[in-house]
């Protein structure tokens, strides 16, 4: 494979030493959000106080004294939301930039596979029609059933002979999204004001209703996609040259295919499913660090999980304290930073960048 | 009469904490919880009829906190934000001694989760009865829940007895002919719903002297061809329904409401916007709208 190398693999050594500068600080960087993001809210619980709640979980003694509601909101409200902020992230992020290698397509992201449309729709029908199996769990659950089931809807009708045909996927899906979004009209038309109310702030997206179940149901499915995703950034380095290129470098291509799709609906369809739709973060993170590392998915995958987790457990941060005691949806907080931030790449650096 | 001031106060110095010690009202929310609590001095009060009700017990300077929808009577108070997406944390760090609001807002959404988080947190939450439905009757439960609450049972009848001679006013007042009403929710010229026979705005209707025309429970989008159907007397709008469309003379432009008696007879009315939620004003409204509607549907 030395010879046949694609070039993202044999970057120039300055965009290497960057990757692994990259690579060391995002780690940092996202430990640092965490930490801000644990410590910051409308209860205040000053530094110390977070960290005697938590060494008290360890049955350590604590060196400041707290009371028994700080403890609560810590451990019950906001170490379960930043744990989802982070979880949600990084499955939006890595698989962002997936989906942008595998369709060879800069604006490509999670929403043309139906994962958002899929679930919005799904979502509205079980607030309209009461689907209440699951009790809380219910909308969560018909969210998911409707991401996975929309993007194997769009993976099967973009199959010939056998094979993905990329191009077709595309296409396929935007009309399933077109579809989904009748769907979703129709049952917002019949949705009552209440229901409506509900539809409407689950479409803008929220890590407001985290619990530590929610967390642990979506953390498997997340952390898989975020984690085995960057296992195709080789294969995904050789589809930069074309299939059949990739092919004759030895990449199963149709069996990468399905894998990355599989990925990324489970991971971002159970990211969805929790926290509503959150725009812009699959878009905007892997194009940032593409500027930075160069385009080899090998840096690229793990850091948008990175990054991605980073930036919503920010994002999240400001969703909660700007406006106390109330809340803003999170996704008026990522199209807000992350519109304008992609205009600017875009403006500065023209369709070379893309 | 020194001796009998000083007697006085120290009475009322020993009958003040003896009061309040014994008084710790425990009352069930309309969730099946039980909850026990000295009158409150920190409240956070969700939904408008909350706030209106506790207002009414003249306890007022106990509320920390509302939703966007309590802004009446006119105040200052914090909002934690819209009903249907409450905060978990930003309703902590209030501080509140009881988080009190309605079993229709609290199913809204993710609420029900948010009201086991504020348990979950040590924090009080009383459910009150929904408030879009039980009309009246709805009005008085709450306020006697929120009376005991309070430990202010002689606000709460006294509040009660006023609701009586009111009752008695709008009974007085009715038409002597029962309109045909439709109630349109507007929101700008080219969009409108109809609600339908549940909720505040029937029951205004009902009160009022009128006969609701809606055939359907809910809301549903008004069409030209439903309207001149359904063919109302009286055409009712909340009064930033009225201002959105363009007062009276915009509302006849509306799909289909001029060709219905109403629209030729220009029986337009309007009625304040909390009408949405039932609180303790219903009357006042069915009062005043009792009262041109007599004067308007003579025969």
């Amino acid at each position: 494979m030395t010879a046949a190398a694609p070039a993202a693999e044999r970057a120039a050594p300055g965009v290497r030493r960057h990757a692994v500068t990259v690579l060391l600080v995002l780690p940092a960087a996202l430990l640092g959000a965490v930490v801000l993001a644990v410590g910051s809210g409308a209860v205040p619980i000053s530094p110390a106080q977070v960290l005697s709640i938590l060494l008290s979980l360890l049955g350590l003694p604590a060196p400041a004294t707290f009371d028994a509601q700080q403890a609560a909101v810590l451990t019950g409200i906001r170490l379960p939301r930043v744990a989802l902020g982070a979880l949600v992230g990084a499955g939006l992020g890595a698989a962002g930039a997936a989906m942008q290698g595998l369709f060879r397509n800069p604006l490509a992201d999670p929403g043309l596979l139906g994962l958002s449309a899929g679930a919005g729709l799904a979502a509205a029908a079980s607030v309209v029609l009461g689907f209440t199996a699951f009790g809380a769990y219910s909308l969560p659950a018909a969210a998911f059933a409707g991401s996975l089931g929309c993007t194997g809807l769009i993976s099967v009708l973009a199959q010939r002979r056998g094979r993905v045909d990329v191009t077709t996927m595309l296409l396929a899906g935007i009309a399933i999204n077109a579809l989904c979004g009748a769907g979703t009209g129709l049952m917002t038309f019949l949705a009552t004001d209440e229901q409506l109310r509900t539809i409407t702030f689950w479409q803008l997206g929220s890590l407001g209703g985290a619990t530590w179940p929610g967390v642990l149901s979506a953390a498997p499915l997340v952390l898989a996609g975020a984690a085995l995703l960057p296992l195709t950034a080789r294969a995904l380095n050789a589809l930069t040259l074309g299939e059949a290129q990739a092919a004759h470098l030895g990449v199963a291509v149709t069996r990468t295919k399905w894998l990355i799709i599989t990925l990324v609906a489970l991971s971002v369809g159970a990211g969805v499913a929790v926290a509503g739709t959150i725009g812009f973060v699959g878009l905007v993170v892997p194009h940032l660090l593409r500027l930075l590392t160069g385009p080899d998915h090998r840096t690229l995958l793990p850091a948008s999980a990175l990054l991605g987790a980073t930036l919503l457990v920010l994002a999240d941060l400001m969703a909660r304290t700007v406006v106390t005691p109330a809340e803003l949806p999170i996704g008026i907080i990522t199209a807000l930073l992350g519109a304008p931030f992609f205009l600017f790449l875009l403006r500065r650096t023209g369709r070379s960048a893309l | 009469m020194k001796h009998l001031t000083r007697l006085l106060v120290s009475a009322a110095l020993l009958a003040l904490p003896a009061h309040s010690a014994a008084h710790a009202a425990t009352v069930r929310g309309a969730d099946g919880v039980t909850v026990t609590v000295p009158p409150p001095r920190r409240v956070v009060a969700l939904n408008a009829t909350t706030v209106e009700l506790i207002y009414r017990l003249g306890r007022q300077q106990t509320i920390v906190g509302t939703d966007v929808t309590g802004t009446y009577p006119p105040n200052r108070i914090p909002s934690v934000g819209h009903w249907a997406q409450l905060p978990a944390e930003g309703i902590i760090a209030l501080n509140p001694d009881l988080v009190i609001g309605t079993a229709d807002n609290f199913a809204a959404g993710r609420n029900s989760g948010v009201v086991a988080q504020l348990r979950a947190a040590g924090v009080k939450v009383l459910v009150l009865p929904a408030s879009n439905e039980g009309g009246l009757d709805g009005v008085r439960t709450r306020l006697n829940i929120l009376a005991d609450v309070y430990g202010v049972p002689g606000a709460a009848q006294a509040l009660s007895r006023s609701f009586d001679t009111t009752l008695a006013a709008v009974k007085a007042n009715r038409p002597a002919r029962a309109p045909k009403v439709i109630f349109l929710y507007a929101h700008g010229p080219n969009d409108a719903s109809i609600y339908g026979t549940d909720g505040g705005a029937h029951d205004l209707i009902t009160l009022a002297g009128g006969v609701n025309a809606a055939p359907f429970r809910d809301t549903r989008t008004l069409t030209a061809e439903a309207l001149v159907t359904l063919n109302p007397d009286a055409i009712i709008l909340l009064n930033r329904g009225l201002e959105a469309v363009g007062g009276v003379s915009g509302a006849l432009k509306l799909p289909g409401v001029a060709q219905t008696t109403a629209g030729r007879a220009r029986r337009i009315y309007a009625v304040d916007d909390s009408i949405r939620w039932t609180g303790p004003r219903l009357l006042e409204f069915a009062l005043a709208l009792a009262r041109q509607w007599k004067t308007d549907f003579r025969r």
